[in-house]
């Protein structure tokens, strides 16, 4: 049967590749028993050649930039003494790893030496018996230590203006309970508006603290990356987490 | 559903400390495969450890993040590989390769015939404007479908996106021709 597919429809279904082996031949006679097709189509692949080279510029100026900071550890292949390079190496190893072993904190500690609790900033303490509304009763429980309930509470309030602090105490509440996956779903679902002070980068270490604690050293690198990259409180310290970070 | 921070979701939206940290983490080793296995210097075995990880991540959005996550060292291996086999292709060196290793859009020799045809293109990509950068960014890069570009909201009409690309692409051509004709 004709294919009626007009040359916008062929042209997108090419880019967006959507052509089966024979559609794709029929597209190709198509282009050359039309020289405007073929000539629309060499433009766009131009085109799409060019934002990928120009993209490719851009991935090997940065990776120039990182290059710089911190060269490669890999060296000129020689020729080896495969024995001695074996010894050698069997004794690097142990001192490796006595080294590591007595100058590194073990990653548990890394949570431990890093960790530490948000204060409650958000509503001060009251020390009257008199009727608590839900926002002084949500906070009278973080900092009592009954974080299951603050936790309970501070979700029923996000709707209300500063919501998206009480997210953020939420999410503080679920890592003082040690319910890692709860905290993580929590941080990571706030969308800080800008002028939010503070709480973004403090979100962020919040965040690379849980991956820490999990052990997904990747994760953590690009949370603490992210810490490290806004001026506040706690870029002093995403750099040195960073850097204690195993390798 | 995994409410985790997701690296793998990070790179594909090209989040910078990400592709640092995939940058540095894959890096040594793989400059130290090309070397031994191609008998490279070290400067060509970081051209071409960069080039494999840049071809990475373009795949990243073409909906390939399952397999390549799954072994991302295999992925690197395999483009390298296709990489080394095509720049030395000139010196009569063929080679047959799994097409997942394949780049999306072929590696340009610098000094090709369309070399300035791009670069025209790309002069005239900054006088475009942001909407028209987006969208044909989104559709010949990331290699978004004209249907996930409606699905994300962006517009709620079909024809009338087509239509956009359409007038993005001819002001494209417009100001390229108008810089060829000078």
């Amino acid at each position: 049967m004709e294919d009626r597919r007009d040359k916008e429809s062929w042209l997108n279904a090419y880019f967006e590749g959507e052509l089966s082996d024979a559609e794709l031949r029929t597209f190709e006679q198509q282009l050359e028993a039309n020289p405007d097709w073929k000539k629309e189509f060499q433009f766009r692949l131009d085109v799409q050649r060019a934002i990928y080279g120009k993209e490719r510029t851009r991935y090997k100026t940065l990776f120039a930039q990182w290059e710089a900071q911190s060269p490669p550890t890999a060296s000129p292949i020689r020729q080896l003494d495969w024995w001695r390079f074996a010894a050698a190496a069997s004794i690097i190893g142990v001192l490796t790893l006595v080294v590591w072993f007595t100058t590194r904190p073990a990653p548990v500690d890394l949570f431990a030496e890093y960790y530490e609790r948000y204060p409650n900033l958000a509503s001060p303490i009251v020390r009257s018996e008199q009727q608590l509304d839900s926002v002084q009763q949500a906070f009278r429980w973080y900092d009592e230590g009954s974080y299951e309930q603050a936790a309970t509470m501070l979700a029923k309030l996000y709707h209300r203006p500063a919501g998206q602090v009480y997210q953020f105490y939420t999410g503080m509440a679920w890592m003082e309970a040690r319910n890692w996956e709860q905290a993580e779903r929590v941080l990571s679902s706030i969308n800080w508006d800008p002028g939010s002070g503070n709480f973004p980068q403090a979100t962020n270490w919040y965040r690379a603290l849980i991956a820490v604690q999990a052990k997904r050293w990747d994760d953590a690198r690009v949370l603490l990356l992210q810490t490290q990259s806004v001026d506040g409180p706690l870029t002093d310290q995403a750099a040195k987490l960073l850097d204690a970070l195993p390798r | 559903m995994d409410e985790r921070f997701n690296t793998w979701e990070a790179l594909r939206q090209e989040n910078e400390p990400a592709v640092e940290v995939f940058y540095r983490r894959y890096r040594d080793g793989l400059v130290q495969h090309i070397q031994t296995t191609y008998q490279c210097s070290f400067d060509q075995a970081l051209d071409l450890a960069q080039d494999a990880i840049i071809v990475l991540l373009e795949k990243l959005h073409r909906k390939e993040q399952t397999a390549i996550q799954a072994q991302p060292v295999s992925y690197l291996y395999g483009i390298a590989r296709y990489l080394v086999f095509a720049r030395f292709r000139k010196q009569g060196v063929e080679q047959a390769t799994d097409p997942a290793f394949l780049p999306v859009v072929p590696w340009e020799e610098e000094g090709s015939a369309q070399e300035e045809q791009y670069q025209q293109i790309q002069s005239a990509w900054q006088q475009l404007g942001k909407v028209c950068q987006d969208l044909l960014f989104a559709f010949y890069y990331q290699g978004k479908k004209l249907d996930d570009l409606m699905q994300e909201g962006r517009y709620q009409q079909k024809d009338v996106l087509k239509s956009q690309k359409a007038r993005c692409l001819k002001q494209l051509k417009e100001i390229v021709h108008g810089r060829s004709s000078r």
